[in-house]
């Protein structure tokens, strides 16, 4: 499981050395606000009306329209939109230059293998699930793992040390409720 | 060195997806050990690179060698609190988060697409229910927190935080990002 993975010294220094960078060269790490960008993409397709003079019909993008329409508009040159399409780069190249690669665990995890059995389609629901409430809370928080949690805490925020105080007041009980194996 | 927005983009994004897939990020058995406390790699990686980056971010701003600027300080309101929470109760069900699952998938994993697909419909009932709670309370700051641990962003430089504790950002960050080294350190290697 462990095999091909950088020591947790090494590991964190090369981590440390991204966060920074990203802030020297222009601002802080997010991603979560490109699910936002990537729905309204579609949604736009399908309701072209979406966006209309810098203005939307949905509250949510309006308010916060700096941000999201220059996105929407012309995504390929947006900053946040890239720079996911490149993390998704950096991984296939990471796999394939020094794997590994997980194989029968494509679907399945061990740990959820252990716990709730072979099953693809109960994984691949609550895999579902947990994506839909993941980015619900993360929108209601106006950040994720990389901008609260990395981020914003490298930043000494408040909101990231409140963000992460509640994500882990609810993560570790359930965690240890749900994989008790 | 003169990068256009979009070259940094690339440059950042790439390096980032690289360093999150080799620390084991985008492995789900590590993140939920790490939930259920069995291991601990993950939680030692992150705790050290973050007190190494407040160092580093803090000393580049008292040494002019970090635009104060380029900081972006998010508000803390209620709703960070609340959606940390359902945030937390998301993340353990999978063992993904938004920015592990687009490498995860890189990596081969076809469950992490079904995590991304499931946040785009996560994403967009929010944006369909924003309208209505965006006038209640839970996108109200908490007093005066949109600052961070240290102070306002016009005072990062070394001046008085006047809501905390009475030390610069300089200093709150030397001592907060120790304690997440020592923490680091003493976590078993598991």
């Amino acid at each position: 499981m462990n095999e091909g993975m950088f020591g947790w010294r090494l590991g964190a220094v090369v981590l440390a050395v991204c966060l920074v960078s990203a802030v020297y060269l222009l601002k802080p790490l997010g991603v979560s606000t490109q699910f936002v960008v990537a729905t309204s993409l579609i949604w736009k397709k399908v309701d072209p009306k979406l966006i209309e003079r810098n203005r939307s019909s949905n509250e949510y993008i309006n308010d916060h329209r700096k941000i999201l329409v220059p996105a929407i508009n012309k995504p390929l040159k947006n900053y946040g939109v890239i720079l996911v399409l490149f993390m998704f780069l950096g991984g296939v190249v990471s796999k394939i230059l020094f794997g590994p690669s997980p194989n029968e665990e494509a679907v399945v995890p061990k740990v959820w293998l252990k716990n709730f059995g072979p099953s693809k389609m109960n994984r691949i629901v609550t895999v579902f699930i947990s994506g839909a409430i993941s980015l619900f809370g993360a929108r209601l928080a106006a950040g994720c793992t990389s901008g609260h949690m990395m981020s914003g805490i490298m930043q000494q925020a408040c909101s990231a040390y409140l963000f992460t105080a509640a994500v882990f007041v609810i993560a570790i009980p359930v965690s240890l409720i749900l994989y008790r194996k | 060195m003169n990068m256009t927005e979009q070259q940094i983009a690339i440059v950042v994004g790439f390096a980032f997806g690289v360093v999150l897939h080799r620390i084991g990020a985008t492995n789900p058995n590590l993140v939920i050990n790490m939930l259920r406390l069995r291991n601990f790699h993950l939680m030692k990686v992150i705790l050290a690179a973050l007190g190494l980056s407040t160092l580093a971010l803090y000393l580049g701003i008292e040494f002019s060698m970090i635009d104060v600027t380029h900081l972006d300080i998010k508000r803390a309101t209620y709703g960070v609190i609340a959606g940390g929470a359902i945030f937390g109760l998301g993340w353990t069900l999978s063992g993904y988060c938004p920015g592990s699952a687009i490498v995860a998938f890189a990596e081969g994993r076809l469950d992490a697409l079904v995590f991304i697909l499931g946040g785009l419909i996560g994403s967009f009932i929010f944006m369909l229910t924003y309208k209505y709670f965006d006038d209640g309370f839970l996108f109200h700051a908490i007093q005066n927190s949109n600052l961070n641990i240290g102070m306002t962003i016009g005072q990062v430089k070394g001046l008085v935080n006047p809501y905390l504790v009475p030390v610069s950002a300089l200093y709150t960050g030397i001592i907060l990002a120790a304690l997440k080294l020592i923490i680091a350190f003493l976590l078993p290697n598991r």
